[in-house]
C-alpha cells in the first residue's frame, strides 16, 4: 500500500477542520443535535385509568414516546384519578377515576419550571374528576401545543346500559331494580347487585339476563338511610366480570310512617289500617296529654271523634306545632265528640283544619241561664283565685262566644238563689257579666231554688232553644232530682251540668241531666272556663242526621281519586269550608264531608262524618282498602316542602341550588341554612348566596367519591337530598369522549402530529448552545490535527517500543 | 466569579502536553535563520540528530488554543448575573379601572411599574395578569395596557397567581390596588414588590343581575338586582331597571359595605338594562345588560290527534306554548299518530305511542340516572300505558315502571323520545302527575331546564369594593428580594473565540497546502 503523502494529509486535515468550523457555525446558529438541554421537551401524559385498554394504551404510548424522543426529550406523566411522574412512581394511581385536569396541571408546573414545547395526551378523553377544559384553556394561554393521541376506551362484549331503581322505599319492603345491558347477548350473562347501607351492611342479589339483556332483581330495604347499589355483569360460564358500575343506583330507605291514633270513636279506620299493615300507636283520648311532647316524632296523627276537652291546651299547642312546623299529617274524623260538638270552634285545632265548626250556632239562637253554685266550698282555691271566680271567668268566656241572637242570664245559689243577671241579649250583657260579681261564696248547696229561678227566666225566653248550665261542687242529696228533671224536660230545657272538684255529687248530677243532657267533670277548677265553653259549643253544635246522599266535588288527593260511587252517610257534623281548603266530598246541601288543605308544612284532612257508624256503607265499597291506605299514605308523605333542592356537579365542586317559594312567590328572606354530610362522615356548612330570585346556591368542594347528604333548611322546614359522587362515568365509558370533538373544534387540542415537534425548538430565553455539537467540532478538530501530524508520532512510538524490546540484557 | 457548570470537561486540558509532543514530531514548520539569502536555497530543515530535542512546530500553540477554548466551552463557564428576571403580575380586576385624579388606577400603576423597571436592569421581564396567569403579554407598553383594561372590564374579581408560576429564581412584582384580599393570598412566596395605586374610596356597583320566570305570572320574569356599596361612606343611588321600555325606578341608601337586593317583574321577551345613578369613579360597574331570551317560551307543535290532557299540560306549562298550525320552526313536536314514521327533520319529536288497550303499569317508577332527582315524580295513582315499548340496542330508557319501559330515547340522528304513557285515558286529565310527566319528557327532548332556568350576570361578591390597600398592608415591600440564582453563560463566547482560531488554522492549512503545491516542496517525513 503506497504511503499517504503529506499533501494528502493536509487536504484531509483541511476537510476535517472545515467540517469542525461548519459544525460550530450550525451550533451558533441554533442547530441542535443530541444535547437534551436544548432539544424540544415534550410532556407525554398517559391515561392509565381502568377504562383504557392496556395493550392499546401501551402501544400508543410507545409510538408517541418514540416520535417525541426523536424530536426532543420527554417527561412522562401517568395519570388516572391522580397524576404521577417517573420520579414519583411509588405513588399508586387511582385507576377507578380519571382526572385529566390534574395531569395537565402537573405538566404546566413542569412547563413553568422549564419550558415545554408541547403536551401529548394519550387518553379516551373521559374524565370523572376535575375539569379538563379549564386546564386546556390554561395550556393555551401558556402557549402550549396540546396534541391528543386518542385511544378508545375498552368496550366489553356486553355492558350495563342502565340500572333503573326507585328513589325511595319504605323500610321492610322489597325493592325491584331493573338492569338492562347492551352488547353480545349470545353468552349467558348474569347481573349481580351489591347493596350497601350507610351502616356498612351488605346484601347481594344475582339474576341471569333474559334474551333481551334484561333482568329484574329484588333487594330488601332493611335499614333506614341511603342504600347504594353497585351493579356487575358477569359471564355465567367463566364467572369473569365483564362490566361493573359503582353506585349505579342510590335508594333512600325511609322508616315506616309512625302513626298516633287517638281513638275516641269506634276506631274503624284504625282496624283497617292495621289490617293493611300499618303500624300505629292507638291510645284513648284520656292519655293524649302523655304524648304531647312526642307528637312531632309521628308522621301521622289521627283524631277519631276526640273533643277539645279530652286533652289539655298543651297537647293542642303541640299538635298544631307538629303539623305546621314538622310536617306531621293530621286526620280529624267526626263523631259525637268532634268538630262543633267537640268544642273545636275557635280552638287552636280549628286553625289548622280545612273546615270551621261555626254555622250551626247561627241557625238556631239559644237562651242560656248559667246557674253558679256560691256555697262556701266554691270559695276555696289556691293562688288567690277560688272556684267561684273561675266559674265567673267561665261564664264570661262562654258568653263572649255567643251570637247576637243569643241571650243569657246568671243565677247564683247556695241554700237560696238569686238572679244576678236577668235573661237578656248576649251582646247587651257582655260588659256587665265581665264586672266583678257582688257575691261572696258562703253557705250550703240547694239546687231547687236555682232551677226555679232559671225556669222563671226561661219563661221570658224569646228563643226556642234553652240551655241551663249548672256549675256546682256540692252534694245534692236533699234535692228532688227526678222532679227537677221532669220540670226541665217539660220546659224543653237542655241541661249541661259541670261538676267541679272531687267532692261533686256526680250521681245526682247525672240523674239531673238525663240521657239528653251533658255532664262534664273538671278535676281542677282551672279547667272550668275551657270546659264550660266547649260544653256549650258541643251542645249547640249541629249534627245533621238521616240518609244523607254525598257526592264527589273534586278528586281526592290520593288514590282512589274518584271512586265510582260514594254511599250515603247517616250523619255528619255541620261545618263550613275554610278559605283555601279543597272540598272533595260534600252533601247535596253543600256541607263539607271530606275536605283537605295544607297547613304550614303538614297536610290536614277532615272527615265530618267520621269513619265508622255514620259511614257504615263506605266500608263495603270496593275502593275502601285503597281509600284507607291512600289516606294514610298521603298524610304520611314528606312534609309539603317549600324548597326544591338540586345538585349539579361543576368544575368547582358540587353546586347546591335550592329554590324557596312561599305563597306563590320566590322568597329571599327565609333564613336558609345548608348542611352537607360528606363521605368521611363529617358535617359541613358551605356558605349560601342568593343567586337569583328565590334561589340559594352553595358550592361544596370535592370530598371524594361516596355518599353526600344535603339538608337544606329554612323557616318553612327542611329538605333532605342524597347524592352519590361516583366513578360511574369511568366504568360506564366506552369509545371516545364526545368532549374531544368539542375541544378540537375550539382549538384547545389537535391530533397527534409528531412532525410538528421536529420543528419545535426550545425557547427558554437562554442562548444555550448544543454542547454535543461543540464536542463534535472538538473531535473533528483533534482528528484534523492528528491526520496532519501524520505517521511520525506512530513511527516514533513504534520505534521507541522496538528499541526497548531489542535492548541487550 | 467565574464558575463552571460542567467542570469535569476541563480534564480535557490534559491533552495539551500530548498535543505539544505531536508537534515535535513529523513535518516541522519552524523558521530557519540564515545569514544570507542565497544560503536559504541550500539550507535544509532536517530532523535533529542524536539526543537534541526538536522544538515543537509553532502551529501547536494555535491548535492548543483551539482545544483549550473548546474544552472550556464544554465546561460551560458562567458568571453570576448582575441583573434579574422579573415577572410583573397585574391585578386586572374591575376596581383597577377606578378613575383617580391622574387616570385609572391601572394606568397609574403601570406607569409606576414602568418607572421602577427603568430604574433597574432586568434580564427578562414577563408581564402576566391575574385573570389569565398562564398567558405572557408583551412589553409593558400602551397596547398591553389597553388589552389589560379591556380584560378588566369583564373581571369582577381575580385571584392570586398559581403557585407553580411563582418561580423562586425570578422577582415577582404585584401591581394592584389591593381592593380585594384574594389577590394578596400568595402563600409562602410573597410578592417581592407591590406597586399600589388608588385613593378613591367610594363606589356603588351592580354586583349581580339574575332573572327567572315569575311564579305568579308565566309571562313575566322576576329580575333581581344586587347592588353593593363598595366604599367607606354611606351612599344614595337611584336604581333603574329598564325592560322593554318599562322602567322600574327606586332610590336607595346604602351603608358602607352593605348590599341590597331589588326585585322587579318584567316581560319575558325584553332585554333588561340595569343602571344606577349618579355615576361614580367606577362607571364600569354601574350598569349591566341582561338578555332574557333564554327564558322565552318554547314553541311545541302538538298534533290535533293528541289527547286534551297532554294539550292542556303543554298549554298551561309556564315555559311552553303550543305552536300555531303551520309554524315553520317549532322547538319541538308531539306526534300522537302512534305510527312509526321516520323522524328525519331537525325538530325533536316526542312520540306518544298508544296502539293497544290501556292498562295500568304496576309498581313504582324507576328512573334513569340521566334524569335529575329533582325531576323524579312521585305518583299517587298508577300510571296508565297504551303500548309496550321495545328497547333496542343503544336506546336509553328514561323511565320504567315495574320493569317495563314507559319512556325511551331512541338512537339516531334526530332527537326522538317515545313514550307509552296513555295521556288519553280519563284519569290523565285529573292526575296531577300529568303536567309533571309532560314537563319531564319535553325537558329531556329539548335538553333544557324548562322550569328552574335562571340566567344571571354575576360580577362576584364584593366586586364593587374599591377601597385601596392602606400603606400598613403593603408589608410585602419589606420582603427582601430572593437571592439571584441566574447566571450569564460564557459558552458562546468561548465557542466564538474557538471558531475564530479554528478559521485561522484553516487559513494556515490552506497556505500549507498551497506551499506543498510548489515544485520545491519537500516532504520531511
Amino acid at each position: 500500500m503506497p504511503a499517504v503523502t503529506y499533501r494528502t494529509r493536509v487536504v484531509i486535515a483541511l476537510v476535517l477542520q472545515s467540517t469542525a468550523v461548519l459544525v460550530l457555525v450550525v451550533a451558533l446558529a441554533g442547530g441542535t443535535w443530541l444535547d437534551a438541554r436544548v432539544r424540544p421537551r415534550v410532556a407525554v401524559l398517559v391515561d392509565r385509568s381502568s377504562s383504557m385498554p392496556g395493550g392499546e394504551t401501551d402501544a400508543a404510548a410507545a409510538k408517541v414516546l418514540r416520535d417525541a424522543e426523536r424530536a426532543g426529550t420527554v417527561d412522562v406523566i401517568e395519570f388516572a384519578g391522580n397524576p404521577r411522574t417517573a420520579a414519583s412512581d411509588a405513588i399508586a394511581l387511582d385507576r377507578d377515576a380519571t382526572n385529566i385536569e390534574a395531569a395537565i396541571d402537573l405538566a404546566l408546573e413542569h412547563h413553568a419550571a422549564s419550558r415545554l414545547a408541547a403536551i401529548a395526551v394519550i387518553s379516551d378523553g373521559f374524565e370523572t374528576a376535575g375539569h379538563a377544559e379549564r386546564a386546556l384553556q390554561a395550556a393555551r394561554e401558556a402557549g402550549l401545543d396540546v396534541q391528543w393521541m386518542t385511544v378508545p376506551a375498552a368496550a366489553p362484549i356486553a355492558r350495563i346500559a342502565s340500572v333503573l331503581a326507585p328513589d325511595r322505599i319504605t323500610i321492610g319492603r322489597r325493592v325491584a331494580i331493573g338492569v338492562r345491558s347492551t352488547g353480545d347477548h349470545a353468552h349467558a350473562m348474569r347481573v349481580r347487585l351489591i347493596a350497601r347501607s350507610t351502616s356498612g351492611e351488605e346484601q347481594q342479589a344475582a339474576a341471569e339476563l333474559d334474551r333481551e339483556g334484561r333482568a329484574t332483581l329484588l333487594l330488601d330495604a332493611r335499614k333506614a338511610g341511603a342504600m347504594v347499589v353497585d351493579a356487575m355483569l358477569e359471564d355465567v360460564a367463566t364467572g369473569a366480570s365483564l362490566h361493573r358500575v359503582r353506585a349505579a343506583a342510590v335508594i333512600d330507605v325511609v322508616p315506616a310512617a309512625r302513626m298516633l291514633y287517638v281513638q275516641g270513636g269506634a276506631g274503624v279506620l284504625a282496624s283497617s289500617l292495621r289490617a293493611g299493615g300499618w303500624d300505629l300507636d292507638a291510645i284513648m283520648p284520656a292519655r293524649a296529654d302523655a304524648y304531647a311532647d312526642v307528637l312531632d316524632t309521628y308522621d301521622v296523627l289521627v283524631l277519631d271523634d276526640v273533643a277539645i276537652a279530652d286533652a289539655s291546651p298543651r297537647f293542642w299547642r303541640a299538635l298544631v306545632d307538629a303539623v305546621q312546623h314538622h310536617g306531621t299529617g293530621l286526620a280529624v274524623l267526626g263523631g259525637e265528640r268532634a268538630f262543633g260538638r267537640g268544642g273545636y270552634r275557635e280552638s287552636e285545632l280549628e286553625a289548622v283544619l280545612p273546615v270551621a265548626s261555626e254555622p250551626a250556632a247561627r241557625v238556631q239562637p239559644v237562651d242560656i241561664v248559667f246557674a253558679v253554685d256560691k256555697s262556701g266550698s266554691m270559695g276555696e282555691g289556691t293562688g288567690g283565685v277560688n272556684r267561684f271566680q273561675l266559674a265567673q271567668r267561665a261564664v264570661v268566656d262562654t258568653a263572649r262566644a255567643l251570637g247576637v241572637q243569643d241571650s243569657f242570664g246568671v243565677v247564683v245559689f247556695d241554700v237560696g238563689s238569686r238572679v244576678l243577671m236577668p235573661l237578656a241579649r248576649a251582646h247587651e250583657r257582655r260588659d256587665d257579666v265581665a264586672r266583678e260579681w257582688p257575691v261572696t261564696p258562703a253557705g250550703g248547696t240547694r239546687i231547687s231554688p236555682a232551677i226555679d229561678d232559671a225556669l222563671r227566666e226561661f219563661a221570658r225566653s224569646a228563643n226556642a232553644r234553652r240551655i241551663l248550665v249548672l256549675v256546682t261542687d256540692g252534694f245534692l242529696d236533699d234535692a228532688p232530682i227526678a222532679s227537677l228533671r221532669r220540670r226541665l224536660e217539660s220546659e224543653n230545657v237542655e241541661t249541661i251540668a259541670i261538676a267541679v272538684g272531687p267532692d261533686a255529687d256526680m250521681r245526682s248530677l247525672r240523674d239531673l241531666v238525663g240521657a239528653d243532657g251533658m255532664l262534664l267533670h273538671v278535676k281542677e277548677a282551672a279547667e272550668l272556663p275551657v270546659t264550660m265553653r266547649a260544653g256549650v259549643e258541643r251542645r249547640r253544635a249541629r249534627v245533621e242526621r238521616g240518609v244523607i246522599a254525598v257526592e264527589q266535588r273534586a278528586d281526592l288527593p290520593f288514590a282512589p281519586r274518584r271512586p265510582d260511587h260514594w254511599p250515603a252517610i247517616s250523619a255528619h257534623a255541620v261545618t263550613r269550608a275554610q278559605p283555601g281548603a279543597s272540598i272533595a266530598i260534600e252533601t247535596r246541601a253543600g256541607d263539607p264531608v271530606l275536605a283537605w288543605q295544607r297547613s304550614g308544612q303538614g297536610r290536614v284532612i277532615a272527615v265530618t262524618s267520621g269513619i265508622g257508624p255514620w259511614t257504615a256503607a263506605w266500608l263495603s265499597m270496593r275502593e275502601w282498602p285503597q281509600f284507607a291506605g291512600g289516606l294514610a299514605a298521603w298524610l304520611a308523605r314528606d312534609s309539603v316542602s317549600a324548597h326544591a333542592v338540586s345538585l349539579v356537579e361543576t368544575a368547582e365542586g358540587m353546586r347546591i341550588d335550592a329554590d324557596v317559594a312561599f305563597a306563590g312567590r320566590w322568597q329571599s328572606s327565609a333564613h336558609p341554612v345548608v348542611s352537607v354530610r360528606t363521605p368521611d362522615a363529617r358535617e359541613h356548612a358551605p356558605a349560601l348566596r342568593e343567586s337569583a330570585p328565590g334561589r340559594f346556591s352553595a358550592v361544596m368542594p370535592d370530598y371524594g367519591t361516596g355518599l353526600y347528604t344535603v339538608t337544606f333548611s329554612t323557616d318553612a322546614g327542611s329538605t333532605r337530598v342524597i347524592h352519590v359522587r361516583s366513578s360511574t362515568a369511568e366504568a360506564d365509558s366506552a369509545g371516545v369522549s364526545p368532549s374531544l370533538q368539542t375541544w378540537k373544534g375550539s382549538g384547545l387540542i389537535r391530533d397527534w402530529q409528531p412532525g410538528a415537534l421536529a420543528h419545535a425548538r426550545r425557547h427558554d430565553g437562554s442562548n444555550a448552545l448544543d454542547r454535543t455539537l461543540v464536542g463534535l467540532a472538538l473531535v473533528l478538530s483533534l482528528a484534523g490535527i492528528l491526520v496532519e501530524r501524520g505517521a511520525a508520532p506512530w513511527a516514533f512510538l513504534r520505534n521507541g517500543v522496538m528499541r526497548r524490546l531489542r535492548k541487550p540484557r | 466569579m467565574l464558575t463552571f457548570a460542567a467542570p469535569w470537561w476541563l480534564a480535557g486540558l490534559a491533552l495539551l502536553p500530548v498535543l505539544r509532543w505531536l508537534h515535535r514530531l513529523g513535518r516541522h514548520r519552524r523558521s530557519l535563520i540564515v545569514s544570507h539569502l542565497p544560503l536559504w536555497r541550500g539550507a535544509e530543515n532536517t530532523l535533529p540528530a542524536g539526543p537534541q530535542r526538536q522544538p515543537p512546530d509553532p502551529a501547536w500553540r494555535r491548535r492548543a488554543l483551539v482545544v483549550v477554548l473548546f474544552f472550556v466551552a464544554l465546561a460551560q463557564p458562567r458568571m453570576p448575573a448582575s441583573d434579574h428576571d422579573l415577572t410583573i403580575w397585574i391585578d386586572d380586576s374591575l376596581s383597577m379601572l377606578t378613575r383617580e385624579a391622574e387616570g385609572t388606577r391601572l394606568d397609574s400603576a403601570l406607569r409606576a411599574a414602568r418607572a421602577s423597571i427603568e430604574q433597574r436592569r432586568f434580564h427578562d421581564v414577563q408581564v402576566r395578569t391575574l385573570s389569565h396567569p398562564w398567558q405572557t403579554l408583551g412589553a409593558l407598553d400602551s397596547d398591553t395596557a389597553n388589552a389589560i383594561a379591556a380584560q378588566a372590564r369583564r373581571n369582577g374579581m381575580v385571584n392570586a397567581p398559581p403557585r407553580s408560576l411563582l418561580l423562586p429564581d425570578r422577582e415577582h412584582w404585584l401591581v394592584t390596588d389591593g381592593a380585594h384580599a384574594g389577590v394578596l393570598a400568595w402563600g409562602e412566596r410573597r410578592p417581592d414588590r407591590i406597586i399600589t395605586a388608588g385613593h378613591v374610596d367610594r363606589n356603588v356597583g351592580v354586583e349581580m343581575v339574575s332573572a327567572r320566570r315569575s311564579l305568579q305570572a308565566p309571562d313575566l320574569v322576576d329580575v333581581e338586582v344586587t347592588m353593593t356599596n363598595g366604599g367607606v361612606a354611606a351612599e344614595e343611588r337611584a336604581l333603574v331597571i329598564d325592560a322593554g321600555g318599562t322602567e322600574h325606578r327606586s332610590a336607595h341608601r346604602l351603608e358602607p359595605g352593605a348590599s341590597m337586593r331589588v326585585r322587579a317583574a318584567t316581560p319575558t321577551d325584553a332585554r333588561v338594562q340595569v343602571r344606577i345613578s349618579p355615576a361614580d369613579a367606577l362607571p364600569e360597574d354601574d350598569s349591566i345588560e341582561l338578555d332574557l331570551s333564554p327564558l322565552r317560551k318554547r314553541m311545541i307543535m302538538v298534533e290535533p290527534a293528541c289527547p286534551s290532557a297532554l294539550r292542556m299540560a303543554i298549554a298551561s306549562h309556564p315555559a311552553l306554548a303550543i305552536a300555531a298550525p303551520g309554524a315553520t320552526a317549532p322547538d319541538g313536536e308531539i306526534d300522537c299518530g302512534g305510527d312509526s314514521r321516520q323522524v328525519t327533520g331537525t325538530t325533536p319529536v316526542l312520540r306518544i305511542r298508544a296502539d293497544r288497550m290501556t292498562e295500568f303499569a304496576q309498581g313504582v317508577p324507576e328512573w334513569n340516572s340521566a334524569i335529575p332527582r329533582a325531576r323524579h315524580i312521585t305518583l299517587e295513582s298508577p300510571l296508565k300505558t297504551g303500548s309496550r315499548l321495545e328497547v333496542h340496542e343503544h336506546d336509553t330508557v328514561l323511565m320504567s315502571v315495574g320493569g317495563d319501559a314507559v319512556a325511551v330515547r331512541r338512537t339516531g340522528s334526530a332527537r326522538l323520545i317515545e313514550t307509552s304513557l296513555d295521556f288519553a285515558s280519563g284519569d290523565s286529565a285529573r292526575n296531577p302527575a300529568t303536567p309533571l310527566l309532560a314537563n319531564m319528557l319535553i325537558e329531556q327532548l329539548l335538553g333544557v331546564d324548562l322550569i328552574d332556568r335562571v340566567i344571571a350576570i354575576d360580577r362576584g361578591e364584593l366586586s364593587a369594593r374599591v377601597v385601596p390597600m392602606t400603606p400598613t398592608n403593603v408589608g410585602a415591600r419589606e420582603v427582601p428580594v430572593q437571592e439571584n440564582r441566574r447566571f450569564d453563560e460564557w459558552i458562546g463566547f468561548a465557542v466564538i473565540l474557538g471558531l475564530v482560531v479554528l478559521i485561522r488554522e484553516l487559513i494556515a492549512l490552506v497556505a500549507q497546502w498551497r506551499r506543498l503545491d510548489e515544485p520545491r516542496s519537500v516532504d520531511a517525513s
